[in-house]
């Protein structure tokens, strides 16, 4: 090896420090990893924001969609004969008490 | 029509301003300490991730050069303990530049035996000189600047630039890899 060395041509030691520092820095220059971080954490943020403002919409349609629907299958049945709504609650085998508005019971005539 | 840009954190582009300006600078201080480029640009990586968590925090840092050249000092530091409990003494890597035993064409295997030499001969210089000279030969920076990183007097740098190169010139031509100046 020295044999080898001592015909290599000796060069200035500015030349050999040039050299030997521009040969160990890195080329290309790296980029800057703490941005590259920073960078892929917003864009997974941005992402699931989106995401999740798609699931609340799409919730929406669904829910919609399911109402239009059941509304379709059970359409709304028109009213057929007597409307007892109103007697719910009355029984009409019992006599309804007259009260009158004296609170006095009123005095029944007495048959002749 | 309404135009719609992208929304762009304005602390990215200061940040990455920051990076082009400084990131060479941490580098070089990493590397003078181990002489090894691979662990010099994990540990600027991992000062510039430090200082990104800083701002990310609402720290105020006034002087983020400085802030970082000290965090790299004190990662390299660090990285020589661990080194330490590791390895014994240094990293294998990091003896003359050791490589692997298949054949290499001759320039080569010159170029890289003159190169091991100097690595061997910048092992031997004291950290701080490392430093200057990296930062003299690596970035081509003045004496001046030199000074104002390492705050240290500019005549200092020069002194100890001069011993530094001298040293080495002497060790080197006695084994014949330059010439005399």
């Amino acid at each position: 090896m020295n044999e080898v060395l001592n015909h290599v041509p000796a060069e200035p030691i500015d030349a050999l420090l040039s050299r030997h520092f521009r040969s160990e820095m890195p080329n290309p220059w790296p980029a800057c990893e703490a941005l590259a971080q920073a960078r892929k954490a917003a864009r997974r943020h941005s992402r699931f924001r989106s995401l999740s403002r798609l699931a609340l919409a799409a919730s929406v349609v669904l829910f919609f969609a399911a109402y239009l629907t059941l509304a379709a299958l059970f359409p709304p049945q028109p009213a057929k004969g007597i409307d007892d709504s109103r007697n719910i609650g009355n029984n009409p085998n019992r006599e309804h008490k007259l009260q009158h508005p004296t609170g006095k019971r009123p005095r029944v005539p007495a048959a002749d | 029509m309404k135009s719609r840009s992208k929304k762009v954190d304005p602390r990215h582009a200061d940040f990455e301003d920051l990076y082009e300006r400084h990131s060479r600078e941490v580098w070089a201080l990493a590397y003078a300490r181990w002489l090894r480029a691979d662990v010099a640009q994990d540990i600027m990586q991992e000062a510039f991730l430090r200082l990104w968590k800083q701002w990310q925090e609402g720290l105020t840092i006034l002087n983020p050069r400085a802030w970082l050249l000290r965090v790299a000092r004190n990662l390299a530091e660090d990285h020589a303990k661990s080194a330490f409990q590791r390895y014994g003494t240094q990293a294998p890597q990091t003896m003359n530049g050791v490589k692997g035993r298949e054949m290499m064409p001759l320039d080569q295997l010159e170029r890289d035996e003159t190169l091991g030499q100097l690595r061997h001969e910048l092992e031997e210089l004291a950290p701080a000189d490392r430093e200057i000279l990296t930062l003299r030969y690596g970035l081509d920076y003045s004496g001046n600047e030199i000074a104002e990183i390492l705050n240290i007097n500019a005549t200092a740098v020069h002194m100890r630039l001069s011993r530094a190169r001298q040293r080495l010139a002497e060790r080197l031509t006695a084994q014949k890899v330059v010439e005399l100046p």
